[in-house]
């Protein structure tokens, strides 16, 4: 071999050029691919939005192009929940996209964003959540009636919480126990609750409670609290605008 | 190492010795079972047999492919730095398919996405690397690669399959066990949604393994 492969400058040269071509066929490929990444991300992202009204028909790109320009309005409130005016700054579907970030700004710079749907499946007021499952973010969005308490319905997504135990939470079954339940009782107090485990009899007769998901009680409580704080943070609005 | 390659130079694509490659991890020298790599994702992964599947294509591509790559290096990794290079060969090969799969097939990158770390610290790939692809040739390397997935896919379909009957009466989402069984007071075990089930699982296939197979008994 015409080179010494444990010379030290060896090793230093070999490390160079694999970075090297590692990391320009990483940028290459990342940067050329990344306005595709963008448009399935938008794509999924006017999917899940949907979805927790409309679950019967299949998403085509052109389907959920056509619903969402023909039938969301979109919208934005602050924390009182007085309207701002949207604008290129304020876009409340950028805002929904990056929620997460949204949510750790100070209280009084958050913008919410308000996705209200009228359809041929009725009029319903679709709100992002934003939480914590067992090992990363979960996020998702419920549409609730205009009483702003009897929920319509829901679609959750994760970032990476364990298949077949807290990936659950985005299943159909999962998500359906949540239409018709109610979130606030007749004194307007939080009582939407997601319960331990599968099966229990309080889910079938309260309209306030619904099953968690065997083995993923974190990842359940996780979507609990998600759901609480969503229907905190919309409650001034939701007054405002039954005050009206 | 070029005398090596010349001893084997006409040997065939698919000579009897490379068919052992493939066949092998199998069974005699199965890379969960009998190497026992690879036990933390059959543990993790292993609760449906969808998942199990997934889990299995992944690692058979990345394996194969990765091999593929150090070996073809093999020449010119330093031999201080080798475990670095693997890694860092790994990373980039799940890397780009994971790219790939965010730009043209969304919905897969959505399920597999938490997968995707699990395929990068899979023991297998690198116990492969370091125990064949560097010392041998990129096709057998390859094939090595190929044939431990495989291995690797048909216990974590077992398993699979197992905990995903006994735990939820379904295979691949379908329901199995008839609603009339449940009716007579049949009910789902609890236990084998969890992951400890799995190291049940393991040693019971292990336990009956080397039963069948007089190769893995008392090779001390």
């Amino acid at each position: 071999m015409p080179f010494n492969r444990d010379s030290t400058s060896y090793i230093l040269i070999f490390v160079a050029i694999m970075v090297g071509v590692v990391a320009i066929s990483l940028a290459f490929v990342s940067s050329a691919l990344q306005p595709t990444i963008k448009d399935n991300e938008v794509l999924d992202k006017k999917i899940q939005i949907l979805s927790s009204v409309i679950t019967d028909k299949e998403f085509t790109k052109d389907f959920v192009n056509a619903q969402y320009e023909g039938n969301i309005e979109e919208m934005l409130v602050d924390k009182d929940g007085n309207k701002i005016a949207v604008d290129a700054d304020n876009k409340p579907f950028d805002i929904a996209l990056n929620f997460n970030k949204e949510i750790r700004k100070p209280e009084e710079e958050r913008r919410y964003p308000v996705f209200k749907y009228s359809g041929d499946n009725g009029e319903y007021y679709i709100l992002p959540l934003e939480g914590q499952g067992l090992w990363d973010r979960i996020w998702g969005y419920v549409s609730v009636e205009s009483d702003f308490n009897t929920i319509y319905g829901s679609s959750f997504g994760h970032k990476g919480e364990t298949p077949g135990l807290g990936a659950l939470i985005t299943e159909m079954w999962f998500q359906k126990q949540f239409n018709g339940k109610k979130a606030f009782d007749v004194d307007g107090v939080y009582q939407l609750e997601v319960l331990k485990g599968q099966g229990n009899e309080l889910a079938k007769t309260s309209t306030y409670n619904v099953d968690g998901i065997s083995g993923a009680t974190i990842t359940a409580q996780g979507v609990d609290a998600m759901l609480e704080k969503g229907f905190n943070m919309y409650r001034p609005y939701f007054e405002k605008v039954s005050e009206n | 190492m070029s005398e090596v390659a010349q001893a084997t130079k006409s040997e065939g694509l698919f000579s009897k010795k490379n068919r052992r490659l493939l066949v092998d991890p199998l069974n005699d020298t199965n890379p969960i079972t009998v190497q026992v790599l690879g036990i933390c994702s059959a543990l993790a992964v292993t609760s449906s047999v969808m998942n199990s599947l997934v889990m299995g294509i992944g690692v058979t591509l990345v394996a194969s492919l990765a091999n593929l790559t150090i070996s073809s290096l093999r020449n010119y990794i330093p031999n201080r730095i080798r475990m670095i290079v693997q890694l860092v060969v790994i990373a980039w090969l799940v890397t780009l398919v994971s790219i790939f799969l965010q730009a043209f097939l969304y919905d897969t990158y959505k399920e597999l996405s938490v997968f995707v770390g699990l395929i990068i610290t899979n023991c297998i790939v690198m116990g492969r690397l370091e125990a064949y692809a560097m010392a041998n040739k990129p096709w057998p390397s390859f094939l090595d690669g190929f044939g431990n997935g495989l291995g690797y896919t048909v216990i974590l379909l077992a398993i699979g399959a197992i905990r995903e009957i006994f735990g939820a009466g379904k295979f691949l989402d379908f329901q199995v066990i008839p609603n009339a069984v449940y009716d007579l007071g049949y009910a789902n075990n609890g236990l084998m949604v969890l992951p400890i089930s799995s190291i049940i699982l393991i040693g019971i296939i292990i336990w009956i393994q080397r039963g069948f197979n007089q190769k893995l008994v008392d090779v001390s």
